[in-house]
C-alpha cells in the first residue's frame, strides 16, 4: 500500500507520517530520529546552550506530535518542522531576553581565557559569533547557510518579504565581519 | 548588449555566483561588477567565510533521552498525585461528616463533635431560651436609653450652636445699621450746614442791595 512512498529504499516522511497517524510508535520514532539531530544542532546554534537546545528540541517534537494530524502534506515536512522550530526559538529567545549577546554566550569564549583567533574557529566560535546577532538575523543566517533554503523559502518561513530577508542577511554578514575584525585586532595586540 | 550590474543587482546574484549556478552572461556581469566594487567584494568574502564555517560545522550528538517515556508513557508522578488528591478528598469528606475540629494550640489535636455533644431536654431548652430573651431585652433597653440620652445631648448642643450663630448675626446686622445711620446723619448735617451758609450769604447780599437802593433813593430825593 505504501510502496510508492519509498524512495531508493528509504521510507519517505509522508509514509512515516501516515503510519504514525495510524498509531505506529515505530514510524513516529523513525521521524524523530530522522530530524532530531538537525533540529538539535539548529537550536544549539540559535541558543548557544546545549540544555536550552535540548529543551527546544523536545518542545518542538512534542508540538509536532500533537499537531501531526493538522499537517496537510501540501508542502515539505522539513519546512513545516523548521517553521515550528523557528517559532519556538524566537519565543524562547524573547522570553530569555537574548535578542543580543548574553553573558552566558560570551562565556563560550571567555571561559578559555582571552579571545584569540583560534577561539573563533569550530562550533564554539560560530556559536559565539551568532550569539551576538539579533534573533531575526540569526534566523536568516541559519536558514540560508545551514538549511540551504532559498530567499523565497526564508521569506515564507519568517513571514517577511524576500528583500527584507536579503537585507537582514547582509546586515548580519556585516556585523560578523566587524566581529572578526575586532578579534583580529585583539590577536595582533596580544 | 546588457549594461553593467548595480550593487543591488550584484547582491541579488551573489549567492548563485558563489555556488557557480548562474548562466554565463550573468556570471560575467557579476564578475565585471566585482572588479571595481569594494563593498560587493567584501560581501562576497563574508559569504565565502561563513560558508566555509558552516561547512566545517560538526553536528553535535543529541544527548541521550528516553523518547518512549517522553511521548507515550505518562510520568509516574502525576499518577501518584492523582491518588494523593483522591485520598485528600476522601479524608476531607470524612472530617466534614464527623464535624471534626482541628486545633494546633498545645500541639495538633483533632476533636470530633460527637465527643462533646450532649442531650438537652425541652424544659431546659425553654429555660435557656427565656434567659437568652431576657438578656437580649435588657441589652436592648440599655441601648435605647443610651441612645436617647445621647440624642438629648446632641439636640441641646445643636440648639446652643444655633442660638449663638443667630445672636452673632443680629449683632453684625445692628452694627451695619448703626454705621449706615451715622453716615446718613453726617450727610444730613453737611447739607444743613451748606443750606445755612447759602441762606446767610443770600441775606447779606439782600441787605447790601437794600442799603445800596436806599442810598440811591436818598441821593435822588436830595437832588430834587
Amino acid at each position: 500500500m505504501y510502496r510508492e512512498l519509498t524512495m531508493f529504499g528509504k521510507t519517505t516522511d509522508e509514509l512515516l507520517i501516515q503510519k504514525a497517524l495510524a498509531g505506529s510508535e515505530r514510524a513516529w520514532f523513525g521521524l524523530v530520529r530522522r530530524y532530531e539531530k538537525r533540529l538539535y544542532n539548529y537550536s544549539l546554534r540559535m541558543t548557544g546552550s546545549p540544555d536550552d537546545a535540548m529543551d527546544i528540541l523536545q518542545d518542538v517534537l512534542m508540538s509536532v506530535y500533537r499537531n501531526l494530524s493538522t499537517y496537510r502534506g501540501d508542502g515539505v515536512f522539513a519546512a513545516w518542522l523548521f517553521r515550528i522550530a523557528s517559532f519556538r526559538c524566537t519565543d524562547f529567545l524573547r522570553r530569555r531576553g537574548r535578542q543580543f549577546a548574553s553573558t552566558d554566550e560570551v562565556d563560550v569564549i571567555d571561559e578559555s581565557g582571552p579571545v584569540t583567533g583560534n577561539d573563533m574557529d569550530g562550533n564554539k566560535g560560530l556559536m559565539a559569533m551568532m550569539s551576538r546577532l539579533p534573533t531575526e538575523q540569526k534566523h536568516v543566517i541559519e536558514l540560508k547557510f545551514f538549511q540551504h533554503f532559498t530567499f523565497d523559502e526564508i521569506a515564507g518561513q519568517l513571514g517577511i518579504s524576500s528583500n527584507t530577508a536579503k537585507s537582514r542577511l547582509y546586515a548580519a554578514l556585516k556585523k560578523m565581519r566587524e566581529q572578526n575584525e575586532n578579534v583580529m585586532m585583539v590577536k595582533e595586540g596580544a | 548588449m546588457k549594461t553593467e550590474y548595480s550593487c543591488e543587482q550584484c547582491k541579488e546574484q551573489l549567492f548563485d555566483f558563489v555556488n557557480s549556478v548562474l548562466p554565463p552572461l550573468e556570471q560575467q556581469l557579476v564578475d565585471q561588477h566585482l572588479q571595481h566594487c569594494d563593498e560587493c567584494n567584501a560581501d562576497l568574502t563574508d559569504i565565502w567565510n561563513l560558508q566555509s564555517k558552516a561547512t566545517s560545522w560538526r553536528d553535535e550528538r543529541v544527548p541521550r533521552w528516553n523518547r518512549r517515556q517522553f511521548f507515550f508513557e505518562p510520568s509516574p508522578w502525576p499518577m501518584r498525585m492523582q491518588w494523593a488528591a483522591s485520598f485528600a478528598s476522601v479524608l476531607v469528606l470524612i472530617l466534614v461528616l464527623m464535624e471534626a475540629r482541628i486545633s494546633t494550640v498545645g500541639g495538633l489535636t483533632v476533636d470530633f463533635a460527637a465527643s462533646d455533644s450532649r442531650y438537652v431536654s425541652q424544659p431546659e431548652l425553654m429555660q435557656q431560651l427565656a434567659s437568652v430573651q431576657n438578656l437580649q431585652r435588657s441589652e436592648l433597653d440599655s441601648s435605647v436609653q443610651k441612645l436617647t440620652s445621647q440624642q438629648i445631648t446632641t439636640n441641646q448642643l445643636l440648639l446652643r450652636t444655633l442660638l449663638d450663630a443667630s445672636r452673632q448675626e443680629r449683632r453684625k446686622d445692628l452694627g451695619n445699621m448703626l454705621v449706615l445711620w451715622e453716615q446718613a446723619q453726617d450727610q444730613r448735617s453737611v447739607s444743613t450746614e451748606e443750606s445755612l451758609r447759602y441762606l446767610i450769604a443770600s441775606q447779606i447780599q439782600d441787605r447790601r442791595e437794600i442799603e445800596d437802593l436806599n442810598d440811591a433813593l436818598l441821593q435822588v430825593s436830595n437832588n430834587f
